[in-house]
């Protein structure tokens, strides 16, 4: 046991975790070189694809020092907001963590939160000054942040580069002199934290653990203690590139357990695996079922694939345990679902694997986040759609959820920062500044008011330098409104939302706006209205196509004219038909397009 | 039945909205003229077609000395058997006709000319980059006329941005007083590739907006309609018994040999085009310079519904069951839509698009379109 170290790699996005684990798979021969790529732990072809880390990744390296021989498990993590769970999952089945900044753009605000989640679980802090390599890495500067965080000596700080490779040596020897080894009680009943599960279509749920106290054994029978299932251990083993069965896992060692599991809801990351017999007194703290805090109508273009979707969404779950789903009907799409998302990128993704990996062509209506409507009667119904919120007859009044949100940007922006962040309901709790020019902003905010365009607002009136994270903290009232969208007299329900009624006038003017952009022109004008109740607030009109025809078709024009319609008719087929509308897939998503 | 086409893909200057496959290297023409003989001969053995038309179009047949045809009409009588009263249509350009040159057509064996007039204002003329002016628009068809042509077709082009609907009314009012036969009126398309369009791309032209093209196109069919002509095809009118029968087989499924670079030919069941590269077909090696496709039955059903649409003809419901037996009763089923909303009309057998509904028939195709 004294020989292991168990530590994850933590920075904010695109800071080069992935990049680092590379070198450290190579230098501990873990990963041969031929079998070493960009990122390698990156292993979905989304992840790859986009150049980013979604589901934490173990795996489990040997390393000789000073003649001894060592075991060191590397758990890397996303950067991501949406995926934020992920670090404090990966966290707590470790001692240390690599703190990861980017010498180029310094601490930015999934450092700072990132590491305030480490140092909570007392987990030992190597920080690491990454990408050292490039002309313009500022090291002294940038250490002068980190020293300012973290409290520490400059000589701590390793520089660092996961490109040429350089400090990987000394990241190393950190780690086995000053991460502690893992504590706990060989002997005493076991205790495994479960940090995370994938699905694998031949063996099924594969849960992740480490195993805080006691061992366990191949064929043993144990037991979930959340979830109070019992299963035998089919299979126990640790996790290199692939998995490495073994007759036992003991104190200390993070690896995985095969049993015969069959959904991903029964393993809830955070439970504690027990024998059945001399079961261990009480669960590890810290259990927390991730909640999903945006929503959004998930409906199969062509209503007969509805059993299809449901089985795909289904599927997608196994290895996505965040994404929750439950029926849902809607007058214009017809049967769907209504999915619970971490965020608008977690949205994006399940829309993309539905794509790629089932084939499954959807539409995804506007996204709400979940509020707490409280009936006159005094009951309490959590809303996670626009035709959720009770009539305001029966309705007394509506919460809301609220966020902390932390942003760090030049200060140069800050007045940018304040108007935007005001205008969308915020509340400024704490401005400090982390160097004479680098300014740290909390505000405190509806979490309604950042799932839309928040981020790329953002992003563009700081001209990209401002950094951003949340947490939620709870819920307030809120001035909630139902905004319906009327094609042509008829209310399309898969295009209503909720808003603040402070936004609704606004809001409904540039769906309307945004709609007649995107809504093609038919046959007979469409009318485009916004309504709060029967009150209209916002019309457009979508002018009838009066022509539409070739002028010359003869003998050369004929194939590709043909082709043509052909494909434009295929487009269409992707659109669907609201009353005689006929509305592209996009336009359900309009509102998160709006300028 | 069949058609022969020759393409003639040279041009003086180049009009700003042709999209046509044509090219201003005049020396290119002695050899093309050489591999053009040469493909005629060696396309007709395996075109064995009796030949009711033959059209020649381009490009400016009309930069191409007659004596030239002769040497074609007679290789054409040579190779292909042609029928007694085959229509024979050159395109020509209003100021490449002297009375000698058009008598020299006859001649040869045009019986049919179609005159690229456009329009009869300088200012359209100059605008769309034609080399005519308007007087010798207006002077085009009496020569015509007067040189013994008694089967004369015009083209105008309307919707031009610059111009009005007065404008084009007078063009119309003009047409009426001319010995014509046969008017092709095409609404200005502004296609890739062409001069028009690069001035689009710098915001230097654009297109009029829907209801205007839609009141120039009513008035044209009024106004035509008061001259006796028949509208039968999109963009086709002509006096009773006139038809272009050369373009009614491109839309009655006929077969047609394409000759020249660019042209397209159809045997009944694939479609083949000679690709649009001057350069190779000059070389002369003719098996290297066309593609092919043999048309799948969705590929013929479409084909069917977007051509015969386009005609006052219209789809004959007999020949669509017959024809396409798996795909007949869900067309009738999507036709009834267009029925109700008056786009369509069904009568003796025959599925037509009303001359109202033409301007937007593009949509009704696509939307009966099996994909
Ligand atoms: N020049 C240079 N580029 C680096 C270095 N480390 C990473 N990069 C580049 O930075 C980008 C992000 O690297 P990743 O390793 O994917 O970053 P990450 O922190 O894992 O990103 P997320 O998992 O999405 O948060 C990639 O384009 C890398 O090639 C480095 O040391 N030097
Ligand atoms: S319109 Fe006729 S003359 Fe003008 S470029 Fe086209 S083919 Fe040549
Ligand atoms: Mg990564």
């Amino acid at each position: 046991m004294k020989n292991i170290r168990n530590f994850c790699i933590i920075a904010h996005i695109d800071h080069g975790k992935s990049t680092l684990a590379d070198r450290l798979l190579q230098i501990t021969n873990t990963v041969a070189d031929k079998d070493l790529l960009e990122q390698t732990l990156d292993s979905m072809d989304l992840e790859r694809e986009r150049g980013i880390t979604i589901k934490s990744k173990a795996i489990q390296m040997q390393y000789v020092y000073n003649g001894e021989n060592y075991t060191l498990n590397l758990i890397d993590t996303p950067g991501h907001v949406d995926f934020a769970y992920e670090v404090s999952r990966s966290i707590a089945a470790c001692e240390g963590a690599l703190l990861i900044v980017d010498a180029t753009q310094g601490i930015q605000a999934q450092t700072i939160s990132n590491l305030y989640q480490a140092v909570d679980h007392d987990l030992h802090i190597i920080p690491v000054l990454n990408k050292m390599d490039m002309p313009n890495a500022m090291p002294e500067e940038v250490e002068d942040q980190i020293i300012d965080l973290i409290g520490c000596d400059r000589s701590d700080i390793i520089r660092a580069s996961g490109k040429t490779g350089l400090g990987v040596d000394l990241i190393l020897q950190k780690i086995i002199e000053e991460v502690p080894p893992p504590v706990g009680d060989p002997e005493g009943p076991l205790q495994g934290l479960i940090f995370d599960s994938v699905f694998n279509s031949f063996r099924g749920i594969i849960a992740y653990f480490k195993v805080v106290n006691g061992e366990i054994r191949k064929g043993d029978h144990v037991k979930f203690v959340n979830t109070a299932k019992e299963y035998y251990a089919d299979e126990v083993g640790v996790l290199g590139l692939g998995l490495v069965p073994r007759d036992v896992l003991k104190t200390g060692d993070v690896g995985y357990i095969i049993s015969g599991i069959k959904t991903s809801k029964e393993v809830k990351v955070g439970d504690t695996i027990t024998h059945v017999k001399r079961a261990c007194a009480k669960a590890i703290s810290g259990f927390e079922e991730v909640k999903p805090m945006v929503f959004a109508g998930v409906y199969p273009i062509d209503s007969e694939d509805y059993e299809d979707l449901r089985s795909s969404i289904e599927k997608l779950q196994l290895n996505d345990a965040s994404l929750t789903f439950l029926p849902e009907s809607s007058a214009a799409l017809g049967f769907g679902f209504r999915c619970g998302f971490l965020g608008l990128l977690h949205m994006e993704i399940v829309q993309e694997r539905l794509d790629r990996e089932f084939d499954m062509d959807v539409i995804t209506t506007v996204p709400n986040v979940p509020y707490l409507a409280y009936t006159k009667k005094g009951e309490l119904i959590e809303v996670h759609n626009p035709s959720g919120l009770p009539d305001a007859g029966i309705l007394d009044y509506v919460e809301e959820p609220y966020i902390s949100a932390q942003i760090i940007s030049h200060s140069d922006y800050i007045g940018n920062i304040m108007t935007l962040c005001l205008n969308k309901r915020g509340e400024l709790v704490k401005q400090h500044y982390l160097t004479t020019d680098r300014v740290e902003l909390v505000f405190d905010m509806p979490l309604a008011e950042i799932v839309f365009d928040f981020y790329d607002k953002l992003k563009s009136i700081s001209k990209g330098y401002a950094s951003f994270d949340y947490h939620t903290t709870g819920y307030r009232l809120s001035k909630l409104v139902k905004l319906d969208i009327l094609l042509n007299g008829e209310s399309v329900d898969a295009l209503s939302t909720l808003t603040h009624f402070d936004n609704a006038y606004s809001m409904g003017k540039r769906m309307c706006e945004k709609l007649k952009e995107l809504i093609p022109r038919q046959q007979f004008d469409v009318a485009i209205q916004a309504a709060i109740g029967s009150k209209v607030i916002s019309r457009e009109t979508v002018k009838a196509l009066r022509k539409d025809v070739t002028a010359k078709c003869y003998g050369g024009d004929i194939s590709r004219k043909r082709k043509l319609l052909e494909k434009q008719k295929k487009g269409k087929k992707r659109m669907k038909q609201v009353g005689n509308v006929e509305v592209p897939q996009k336009a359900f998503l309009a509102v998160l397009k709006l300028d | 039945m069949a058609g022969v086409y020759l393409h003639i893909p040279f041009c003086f200057t180049l009009c700003g909205y042709c999209d046509f496959y044509k090219s201003t290297k005049l020396d290119k023409m002695d050899q093309f003229q050489n591999v053009l003989l040469m493909e005629m001969e060696s396309r007709s053995v395996d075109f064995r077609f009796p030949i009711d038309t033959f059209y020649v179009g381009g490009g400016t047949p009309s930069l191409i000395a007659a004596d030239f045809y002769q040497k074609l009409f007679s290789l054409l009588h040579k190779n292909f058997n042609c029928s007694v009263n085959m229509e024979c249509t050159i395109e020509v350009n209003p100021d490449d006709i002297s009375e000698d040159y058009l008598h020299a057509l006859k001649n040869a064996g045009f019986n049919r000319v179609s005159i690229g007039i456009q329009s009869f204002h300088e200012q359209d003329l100059r605008q769309m980059g034609r080399r005519h002016n308007a007087q010798q628009s207006m002077q085009a068809v009496a020569l015509a006329n007067s040189c013994g042509f008694s089967n004369i077709g015009i083209d105008l082009i309307y919707g031009l941005p610059w111009s009005t609907e007065q404008f084009f009314e007078k063009n119309l009012q003009i047409v009426k007083d001319l010995p014509i036969q046969h008017l092709s009126a095409y609404h200005l398309t502004i296609e890739k590739g062409t001069g028009f369009h690069r001035l689009k791309q710098s915001g230097k032209l654009t297109e009029i907006d829907d209801s205007r093209s839609l009141r120039e196109y009513e008035m044209l069919c009024n106004e035509v309609e008061k001259m006796g002509m028949q509208h039968y095809e999109v963009s086709n009118f002509c006096l009773s018994g006139y038809e272009s029968k050369h373009n009614s087989s491109y839309w009655n499924g006929v077969p047609y040999l394409g000759l020249g670079p660019g042209s397209h030919s159809f045997d009944g069941k694939k479609r083949r085009w000679n690709k649009s590269d001057l350069t190779l077909y000059n070389k002369g090696n003719l098996d290297l310079i066309f593609e092919e496709e043999v048309l799948s039955e969705v590929d013929f059903f479409n084909e069917q519904v977007m051509l015969g649409l386009r005609t006052s003809k219209g789809i004959s419901l007999t020949e669509m069951e017959i024809r396409f037996p798996h795909y007949y009763l869900d067309f009738l089923k999507r036709i009834d839509k267009w029925i109700h909303r008056n786009n369509l009309v069904v009568t003796n057998g025959f599925i037509t698009c009303s001359e109202s509904s033409w301007f937007v028939v593009d949509s009704i195709i696509e939307d009966l379109f099996v994909v």
